[in-house]
């Protein structure tokens, strides 16, 4: 350390003793009595502090825009050491000064702390809390992934309803009409300039007003003990009894302990909830397999519209966005724009509230209003969260969000994100973008397992009721597995199979045809077929799809398949070898089955069955001659239908042909 | 004034442990974007011996996928080498990297030295310095052949190093 007669030389020259003591409020003066009331400012500013630590440090590896915003996000949550974490404190401290900022004022309301002459003390107080929560709300939208995204078109859109000066507004803000790079690249300057600096103007200001109101009371009570002095308070001043002390050290030790206990539950928050999720609900719900668990996803998906989000703002505007549904449409301004603006003049006016009801009632109105406000607000929140928590689809929409998140997570990690951005990831996915193609452009006729690719059912109305609708085609789930055609076999006229073809157009022609009636005729106990001659076939036929999970079945399987295929040396139950008239390649081409290639062409040929190019081929025209042929009931979907991307990712889906962290590609 | 120390010493302790919270994260956070960047040497297969004309160097682009930070670009040139087939067969490798300041050195035929535009650094044909700023020879790299459908084919192991030193070493 220096020695006294060094200080003594430097401070002489800079005056740095008294710089320290303006900054570290040394000497300010405090109240005594309320030193536990008034902490809250000073763990706001230290709380500041970490959020411009942290997002300094964010900023050397952040980068704002569409194609790389989510990509930078997510190399500091895994590549960069703790970034988590820095990033964890970030996030969360910020949502805590929302929370303190909420107490503070309530602090300062019930201590009378807006009375004269401490009014600007006040709406300063205020303003710096508008703009923390400006503050979260655009570095929520930052990582540009679909949560941030979404609730941000929301609050813009909010933003947008403001009489007059609205789509200006909002325009200046998105940098336009759409979103794009330059609502990243504004995001990011609002974010981590605009607002910095306006807040901290208004925290100087703040300071120096408090700073000049604590030092006049300390002059007067000074003024009161001061015998010389000729003065004299009243006796019901309270500054009479006022015992001041100064800042340092025992406000600071105080507002240190409660900025550690807050800065603890932070840190508590970023352990327990690594990843930023609401936990109450895992991956898998519905087909999914997961990819990661969901403790290790980091991000939303990229921000896409492709994908499905159920949009949902942050939890402090919450309440407007729920008020926003339950009031009829032409009322909507009256809640997004007004009802803010009213809110905000309550919380201005406060005091003036004792001008017109006296000090002891225009205090007990504040705290009334303040707190009846909060409950409110809370209220509302919570039963708009309930509401949604408990709607039919929520479950199953929020695992698929998670799954959607799981999968570029993965996805990300393992491959890297291209260059033309995140959003490519699963948008050149089979297993994110097939089960929307399949519902977007198969759904309306077939099912998956069931539903519609998604999980979803297709619902249509009848009677006034929506239910669940009745598919016109097949379950595709499983398509070409042995499973799936031995299942067929058995029995082609079943619901899953040809069993709703027949409410469709044309569709009788099938349900009633060839298929069925050779099902009708040699499956079943009286037919000749035995339950593992349609298994063998059908692993037969299987074969040729080369599924990644197709089991290779034994040479005896195999043979006894081409026996009921070609019709040669086949077997009857008894073993003994006789005529079968069944036989597939009466109708059905497949060398594998046939290998003298005698048959086929009336039916869909089965070369190549189920496979990546028969499938394509099949979707494309399936009133091909090798397909349906005139028989055909089936749209076909041209490349002006289905471009050439979606239907490989289709196919590549159907067969369940993905990336899977299982194999190592 | 006891109860004063004491809350001054307590005031140390807890800002100690705040700044902690703060110090410890930005170290990692910062110090770890320092692994960034470090690339093994890979081995790249070039050129057909016999394509090569004895004692003229020629220059190859390596092509290879590039990782920077999150993104993956696609494969694309990363850097280039100059490869000599001596008289006797013997083959020799440049990084065509000026170990100077990192400019792409060139090769001029007619004086059948190595040169680099920047700052005039030029080298012999076995990568010797001639003249001009450069502390130490052209980099050479690791070759090999390797024989591919009865084709003689030359790999060469490519590797970046430290530039304006005299000692030749990688980066990473």
């Amino acid at each position: 350390m220096l020695s006294e007669k060094t200080k003594q030389w430097i401070d002489e020259r800079t005056g740095y003793k008294n710089f320290f003591h303006a900054i570290f409020l040394l000497n300010f003066p405090t109240k005594r009595r309320s030193r536990w009331q008034f902490i809250w400012g000073g763990a706001l500013v230290l709380m500041m502090l970490i959020e411009m630590v942290t997002g300094a440090l964010m900023m050397t590896v952040y980068s704002p825009s569409e194609a790389s915003a989510w990509g930078s996000v997510h190399y500091m949550e895994t590549q960069v050491d703790l970034g988590w974490f820095v990033r964890g404190l970030h996030h969360y401290t910020a949502h805590m000064m929302i929370v303190a900022i909420i107490i503070h004022i309530f602090l300062v309301i019930i201590s009378a702390g807006y009375r004269k002459p401490k009014e600007f003390i006040y709406w300063t107080s205020l303003m710096i809390g508008g703009v923390i929560i400006g503050l979260t709300i655009t570095g929520n939208a930052l990582p540009w992934d679909q949560k941030g995204y979404w609730s941000y078109q929301i609050e813009t859109s909010i933003a947008g309803t403001m009489p007059v000066i609205g789509s200006t507004l909002r325009s200046l803000v998105v940098g336009g009409s759409e979103f794009g790079n330059l609502t990243l690249t504004r995001l990011y300057t609002i974010h981590v300039m605009a607002l910095p600096v306006i807040a901290i103007l208004l925290f100087v200001f703040h300071m120096a007003l408090i700073r000049r109101e604590r030092l006049r009371t300390a002059k007067i009570k000074e003024a009161n003990d001061d015998p010389n002095v000729d003065f004299e308070l009243d006796e019901d001043d309270p500054v009479k009894d006022e015992i001041t002390q100064p800042y340092w050290p025992y406000q600071t030790t105080r507002t240190l302990i409660l900025t550690l206990v807050l800065t603890g539950i932070v840190i508590l928050q970023i352990v327990v909830y690594p990843s930023m999720k609401n936990q109450h609900l895992q991956v898998g719900i519905g087909d999914w397999e997961e990819d990661l668990p969901a403790s290790a996803i980091k991000l939303e998906a990229p921000a896409d519209s492709a994908f499905p989000f159920v949009a949902r703002p942050e939890w402090f505007v919450r309440f407007l966005f729920e008020l926003r549904h339950m009031v009829p449409k032409e009322l909507e301004v009256l809640v997004t724009a007004v009802l803010p603006g009213v809110i905000l003049a309550i919380l201005v006016l406060v005091p003036f509230y004792e001008k017109v009801f006296g000090e002891k009632w225009g205090q007990r109105l504040a705290v009334a209003v303040y707190v009846g406000g909060l409950l409110i607000i809370t209220g509302i929140s919570w039963y708009g969260i309930k509401q949604e928590r408990s709607a039919p689809d929520y479950a199953l929409d929020r695992s698929q969000e998670l799954a959607y998140a799981a999968r570029a997570s993965w996805l990300a990690s393992k491959n890297g994100v291209p260059p033309e951005g995140p959003a490519s990831l699963l948008l050149n996915d089979p297993k994110s973008m097939g089960p929307l193609i399949f519902a977007q452009h198969c759904g309306i006729c077939h099912t998956w397992n069931g539903h519609d690719g998604t999980g979803h059912f297709i619902m249509e109305m009848k009677d006034g009721k929506k239910v669940k609708a009745t598919p016109r085609a097949s379950d595709l789930a499983g398509f070409a597995t042995t499973k799936w055609i031995a299942e067929f076999l058995a029995d082609p006229t079943a619901p899953k199979f040809f069993g709703h073809l027949g409410s469709s157009k044309g569709g009788d022609a099938i349900l009633n045809g060839d298929m069925s009636d050779w099902a009708k005729d040699y499956v079943g106990p009286e037919g000749v077929l035995t339950k593992e001659d349609l298994e063998a076939v059908a692993a037969l036929i299987a074969r040729e799809a080369k599924r990644r999970d197709y089991e290779q079945p034994s040479e005896e399987v195999i043979q006894r398949g081409i026996s009921v295929f070609s019709g040669a040396d086949f077997k009857d139950k008894s073993g003994k070898v006789v005529e079968f008239y069944g036989y597939c390649a009466q109708c059905h081409a497949m060398k594998a089955g046939d290998p003298n290639e005698e048959g086929g062409g009336a039916a869909p040929d089965f070369n190549g069955y189920g496979s990546e190019k028969w499938l394509t081929d099949f979707i494309r025209k399936p009133g091909g001659e090798h397909f349906y042929g005139e028989k055909n009931i089936m749209p076909s979907f041209e490349e002006s239908k289905l471009s050439k991307h979606d239907i490989n990712l289709l196919v590549k889906w159907m067969r369940s042909e993905w990336q899977r962290p299982t194999e190592e590609k | 004034m006891r109860r004063r120390k004491f809350l001054k010493y307590c005031s140390g302790i807890l800002g100690s442990v705040y700044a902690t919270i703060l110090a410890v994260p930005a170290l990692g956070f910062l110090f770890s974007t320092l692994k960034r960047g470090q690339q093994k040497e890979r081995t790249y297969r070039l050129t057909r011996l016999d394509d090569l004309e004895p004692g003229v160097p020629q220059r190859f682009t390596i092509i290879d996928q590039r990782v920077d930070a999150w993104t993956k670009y696609p494969a694309g040139p990363i850097g280039s080498v100059w490869i000599t087939k001596g008289q006797d067969g013997a083959v020799t490798a440049f990084s065509s990297t000026c170990p100077h300041l990192g400019c792409v050195v060139d090769y001029v035929p007619g004086d059948e030295e190595f040169f680099c535009p920047c700052h005039a650094a030029s080298f012999q044909t076995d990568g010797a310095v001639v003249g001009g700023p450069a502390p130490r020879g052209m980099d050479e790299l690791k070759t090999s052949l390797k024989k591919v459908r009865g084709e003689q084919w030359v790999e060469v192991e490519y590797q970046k190093f430290e530039t304006g030193i005299s000692e030749k070493k990688a980066i990473g």
